[in-house]
């Protein structure tokens, strides 16, 4: 792959502000250096307080970066302020963990959906309406999802409305934090699936992070092994899994045995 | 109605019952008054200070006005004293504690500072500063009220602001580019709507019963208005031997005090209760 990276992140660290006369905090990132190209998956794996949420915080800026750069297809993401980062952020979708808590109970499937569309200056009407029909099919849900309240949905579905909102405005970059941890396995395989088809669909950019190798493993090219804010192991998908050089990697695969024997049920493959 | 009893139980159904009947009385008194003239006002010195008897069931004043119609045309004063005291808190206090507790920050420190500065004075004597600087009369006693009551709304709406400002759903909507006021008014504050008017219905008792004190000290309504607290007050002269002139207003105001609470109790559980499916 070549040509100007979707996203580069040079050298980042990231440290939550400690008390003033506590010892200054380990960072959170130490140093995370990578690159995603276009059309590329790139997932983020390690155990909890690895830091990779931290990272994913501060890639959508909501989280202050300490030093180290961040590059949105070659702009400097870090300097924009104000209104144009309100509107430079909806280049990016973002699925967090549990839809539940990312839909708002008091809210419709439409009006949900209709929101990041309507802040990017849509008005109301037929084409708004036509266009809420159109992502809830491709997230594989039928029109009449829209006037159902998230309370309404199973885990599966909520999460599918998640991931409708995310490609709302077209985005090219997608950044999914544990998107399937809140789910039971069944549902795991489908959304993986949902967003392997919409990857291959729309050629998107992904920052896939988990805890569970297992499950990044399916759609991610390339793997970003974290471990106490340091990158461990940064390359291809197959030759992490087949031969990880860290024994953190090497345990990780191994926690998520489970969810690969399920995972591959959901996919019609014989497990291992 | 029996979806209500259900909801809010049977003191809280009782106090709603009680809460809309003074309301009905507040708006129906001329009809409901059984001397509308003399609970407008008008003297009737012949039947000065008689007891309660069949004709005035309340027994009547020192102008000889019917009790009875002048507590059922002060509820229009007094009520409406109450629920304006805390609609001008919840006017002032509600922005002022969201942008707090949503924005943070320097914000959040400017505005609580000055809200602390409020809280600083004792309630009651702010009010009387106030009403005694701007004169009686009753916009002034609900505005010097209200100016004392607001700091707590806006301490309840910045906590609430503050737990709602980290919720992945609002984090959501900030990330789709939706702007700071849009999200503060489609996410915010429908979510603060529960908690707050529980908290404004607690609070029209104690606001009523502060207006009634500053009508006491002779710094809310003039003549010929009355509302409760005036009305106790121009009976002290009169009590003990003249009961009946103090007793039914204060009456009064205790059972609406006590309803309002009562049923701001009853909200306040059916929000704790276990999510309905029906709502």
């Amino acid at each position: 792959m070549t040509g100007t990276p979707m996203l580069e992140v040079r050298d980042l660290v990231i440290r939550y502000r400690s008390g003033l006369f506590a010892p200054r905090a380990k960072p959170a990132v130490n140093g995370a250096s990578f690159q995603l190209m276009p059309g590329e998956t790139l997932g983020i794996v390690g155990e909890s307080g690895s830091g990779k949420t931290s990272l994913l915080r501060a890639i959508l800026r909501l989280l202050p970066v300490e030093s180290g750069s961040i590059e949105m297809s070659g702009q400097d993401w870090l300097a924009i302020k104000g209104r144009s980062l309100r509107q430079a952020r909806q280049a990016i979708g973002v699925v967090s963990q549990n839809p539940f808590l990312s839909l708002s109970p008091r809210l419709s499937v439409r009006e949900i959906l209709a929101e990041p569309l309507q802040a990017a200056g849509q008005s109301a009407g037929a084409a708004l309406n036509a266009r809420i029909e159109t992502l809830l099919g491709d997230c594989g849900l039928p029109a009449n999802f829209r006037d159902r309240r998230a309370r309404e949905l199973s885990g599966g579905q909520a999460q599918r409305v998640a991931i409708a909102r995310a490609l709302a405005l077209e985005p090219q970059l997608l950044v999914l934090d544990e998107p399937t941890s809140a789910l039971d396995v069944s549902v795991q395989a489908q959304i993986l699936n949902l967003l392997a088809d919409l990857k291959q669909q729309r050629g998107l950019s992904m920052l896939f992070v988990t805890h569970n190798l297992k499950v990044v493993a399916h759609i991610a090219d390339r793997l970003m092994v974290m471990r106490r804010g340091d990158v461990v192991e940064l390359g291809a998908t197959e030759r992490i899994v087949a031969a990880p050089a860290q024994d953190y990697t090497r345990q990780l695969l191994s926690f998520g045995l489970n969810a690969k024997t399920h995972w591959a049920k959901g996919q019609g493959v014989q497990a291992r | 109605m029996r979806r209500v009893i259900y909801r809010l139980g049977w003191p809280g159904t009782i106090a709603l019952l009680c809460v809309m009947g003074f309301i009905c009385m507040a708006l129906f008194a001329p009809w409901l008054a059984p001397y509308p003239a003399q609970g407008a006002g008008a003297p009737n010195v012949v039947a000065k200070l008689s007891p309660p008897s069949a004709d005035y069931w309340f027994g009547t004043d020192h102008l000889g006005r019917d009790v009875l119609s002048r507590v059922i045309y002060a509820t229009r004063i007094s009520l409406s004293n109450g629920i304006l005291i805390v609609g001008f808190s919840l006017l002032i206090g509600l922005p002022i504690g969201l942008a707090a507790g949503y924005f943070g920050g320097w914000v959040d420190e400017a505005l609580m500072r000055v809200t602390d500065v409020f809280l600083a004075f004792p309630a009651l004597l702010l009010a009387v500063l106030m009403a005694a600087a701007m004169g009686p009369g009753f916009l002034n006693s609900v505005i010097a009220v209200a100016v004392t009551w607001w700091p707590w709304y806006a301490r309840l709406a910045r906590a609430e602001g503050m737990v709602l400002r980290g919720q992945p759903y609002v984090e959501a909507a900030r990330l789709a580019g939706v702007s700071h006021p849009r999200i503060i008014l489609r996410h915010i504050l429908p979510a603060t709507g529960r908690p707050l008017t529980v908290q404004a219905a607690l609070d029209v008792g104690p606001a009523l019963l502060t207006a009634a004190a500053l009508s006491f000290l002779g710094l809310g309504v003039l003549p010929p208005d009355a509302d409760w607290g005036q009305m106790v007050d121009a009976g002290r002269k009169f009590f003990p031997a003249r009961w009946w002139y103090s007793v039914a207003p204060g009456l009064t105001i205790f059972l609406v005090a006590l309803s309002f609470s009562v049923l701001g109790d009853a909200l306040r559980d059916r929000t704790k209760g276990p999510s309905r499916a029906s709502a």
